[in-house]
């Protein structure tokens, strides 16, 4: 019964497929729902995996693999592609030799993220070729298309996938492996110096290309119509296919498997036959909008109730029986418990210290988040990765003189090497003033305890070389670097209050190791 | 057979990602379509975590459709009951009682007495569940939850649900 299938989540199946389908490279940054394709991607010796300090190194890494014509994986959570979002938006120029996959894992209903952005936006502003799985079936076949479709157009592939098809699991079927036992090696190409003479030759090419991607979208079986009986056509992109089968069995359905770009000719073709079309999107109307360019006229404008939050089964009901939420969902809002810090995190001695000492705080990126909840209230500002830094001085460069010093920056060790490095050179640069937090506890852990540079092991938990946080800062040029323990709050305290009054660029590193990484 | 839709309900840190693992794993062998969907992250610093199952003979959707829930599988209480009013018609609550909770070796084995409750209550046996647990469990813990899976199987009671 169980042969040649395995029931495996979204991300697991994308690991599986990178095994199977000659995947030379795989890298990434931990962010929710993305994480776990590289630690399962790391359990196969013959695929090289690594953790990159962000999402930029991540994918220009893999650019450079696949320019010598091997093939790549990069992952990342819909927030990591704006990081990565320059060599994305020029990979597109330069095309590629092996075929390169950017993972994107997106986020609707905001589960453990800072915003939903609708990532299948990007495709169209990169001018890339974008999949998107509904099940972790597809998640694993359609790594193989992409793949292909990489190599035989000479781009990079987008692959849209969702927290619901990362997260869940299901029946995958296993494909016959391809064996890819190619010689990499790198040739000069013009193309890959994108000086402004290539580039506006390279930007002809891939308009050329985004035609010819048209055509494969028109005739491939990624964009599948399955008959059924009314008036009504469905158009369905990623998970939203699952729910609509649930709940609407009867219902014609067009399930798009590329959406970038959309099979144009092929929905004009069928659109005729039917009364109403109604796409089934979660986030964004990115489909909806396309057909409407198009002349396409019969299709349903979607409720911008429906622009906002994560797809269910009900929800899916409601758009297509009244394109409207209130109808049918009268939920009692029963209350969630929420996330908080760990009992005995030394994050939150820190809090408790800062939380005594009235101060104003620019936070960042990690468990540490959860210090703007209360007890301790202690976080007033989180934006994005690495942020605070930059943001606490900006605060405090329009404060009165008595309110500047109470503002001060709090940023985690992963985050800090993320992209905190640059905040600290312009603060001592710029002859800046105030403190800087470093909650280091020795770990990714918000993402599940991932390595980084600072714990000195790799993703396969090898040793490697330890970057040591405060000899960087010192080298920066901050004035003063303290290191205390936060568990012992008294000598913490004084550290807090000397710091306070010191000038200059003063860094306090918090360092503990996260209690979930000495279990 | 109709899909059957099974929802976990706890918090983060009780082992729901094992109690699922174990009951998907079981039902894998026996050779049903399932989907499961759960979601890490935040959420599991201590929040409200489910996890859903929903199996059959051919399953599309990973989430259980409104009031959809046919066993209700808590292993917190007050968890459990924010989705009571999700139980489908003749749907059915399983968990343990202070009594059998007080009974168990360890805190930490209520996961894996509410997956063998639910798994004796379709009419799994015992062996299978031992060699689901092989696969996520570490040889040191296996006999330690075998004889919580063994006291969950050797009361009396028993009910037995059709699916």
């Amino acid at each position: 019964m169980t042969k040649n299938k395995l029931f495996l989540s979204g991300n697991e199946a994308i690991a599986k497929a990178a095994l199977d389908f000659g995947c030379k490279v795989g890298i990434g940054y931990p962010g929710t729902p993305s994480t776990e394709i590289l630690e399962n991607m790391s359990l196969h010796s013959s695929i090289k995996s690594f953790w990159a300090p962000n999402e930029k190194v991540a994918l220009e890494y893999a650019i450079g693999a696949c320019y010598t014509g091997c093939r790549a994986i990069v992952t990342m959570k819909h927030v990591g592609l704006n990081v990565a979002a320059d060599p994305f938006m020029n990979v597109s120029y330069t095309g590629v030799k092996g075929g390169l996959i950017i993972v994107s894992c997106d986020d609707p209903g905001i589960h453990s993220s800072q915003n939903e952005q609708d990532n299948r936006n990007y495709a169209k502003f990169a001018k890339i070729p974008m999949l998107e799985p509904s099940s972790p079936d597809e998640a694993y076949r359609f790594i193989k298309s992409a793949f292909e479709i990489s190599e035989k157009f000479d781009t990079p592939v987008l692959y849209r996938m969702t927290i619901r098809i990362s997260h869940s699991n299901g029946i995958v079927n296993l494909l016959k492996p391809v064996k890819q036992n190619r010689i990499f090696s790198f040739q000069r190409e013009k193309k890959y110096v994108l000086l402004p003479g290539v580039a506006r030759e390279r930007h002809k090419i891939v308009e050329k290309r985004l035609e010819h991607l048209q055509d494969y979208s028109d005739n491939s079986e990624l964009n599948q119509l399955e008959d059924g009986k009314g008036e009504v056509l469905l158009i369905s992109s990623g998970v939203t296919y699952q729910y609509a089968k649930e709940e609407f069995p009867e219902y014609p359905i067009l399930k798009i498997g590329m959406s970038y770009p959309l099979p144009i000719e092929k929905i004009k073709r069928i659109a005729k036959n039917y009364k109403e079309i109604i796409c089934l999107e979660e986030l964004d109307p990115f489909i909806e909008e396309n057909l409407l360019n198009n002349g396409i006229n019969n299709v349903r404008k979607r409720n911008k109730k429906f622009y906002i939050g994560e797809m269910n089964p009900s929800r899916i009901k409601s758009l297509v029986m009244y394109n409207d939420e209130e109808k049918i969902l009268n939920k009692t809002e029963a209350k969630e418990v929420p996330p908080s810090l760990c009992k005995g995190c030394p994050h939150s001695y820190v809090f408790e210290v800062i939380k005594g000492l009235h101060l104003i705080v620019a936070g960042d990126i990690g468990c540490y988040t959860l210090g703007a909840l209360s007890p301790y209230n202690a976080i007033h500002t989180t934006l994005e990765m690495g942020a605070s830094i930059p943001m606490g001085f900006g605060i405090r460069s329009c404060l009165e003189e008595k309110e500047r010093k109470r503002v001060i920056s709090v940023i985690g060790d992963s985050t800090f090497i993320h992209s905190g490095i640059p905040g600290l050179i312009d603060a001592i640069y710029n002859k800046r003033e105030g403190i800087i937090v470093i909650l280091d506890n020795d770990s990714t852990a918000m993402t599940g305890g991932q390595d980084h540079p600072g714990t000195g092991r790799t993703l396969q938990n090898g040793e490697t070389f330890k970057l040591d946080i405060k000899r960087l800062c010192e080298i920066c040029g901050a004035h003063k670097v303290y290191v205390i323990d936060p568990y012992k709050i008294k000598e913490a305290k004084r550290v807090f209050k000397e710091a306070l009054n010191e000038n200059g660029v003063r860094v306090v590193i918090a360092r503990k190791e996260c209690l979930l990484k000495k279990k | 057979m109709k899909t059957k839709n099974v929802l976990i309900a706890g918090l983060g840190g009780q082992g729901i990602i094992l109690c699922s693992r174990i009951i998907c794993n079981v039902l894998f062998e026996k050779g049903y379509d399932i989907k499961k969907s759960e979601v890490h992250g935040m959420s599991q610093r201590g929040g409200s975590v489910t996890s859903q199952i929903c199996f059959g003979k051919i399953v599309y959707s990973p989430l259980i459709p409104e009031r959809g829930i046919d066993f209700l599988l808590m292993l917190d209480e007050n968890e459990g009951a924010r989705h009571k009013e999700n139980l489908s018609e003749g749907g059915i609550i399983l968990g343990l009682s202070p009594e059998e909770k007080s009974k168990l070796k360890s805190k930490k084995c209520v996961n894996v007495a509410v997956a063998a409750k639910f798994l004796k209550s379709i009419g799994v046996a015992m062996q299978e569940i031992e060699r689901a647990l092989r696969n996520f469990v570490k040889e040191k813990f296996i006999l330690m939850n075998m004889e919580t899976v063994a006291q969950v199987y050797s009361t009396e009671k028993r009910e037995l649900y059709e699916i």
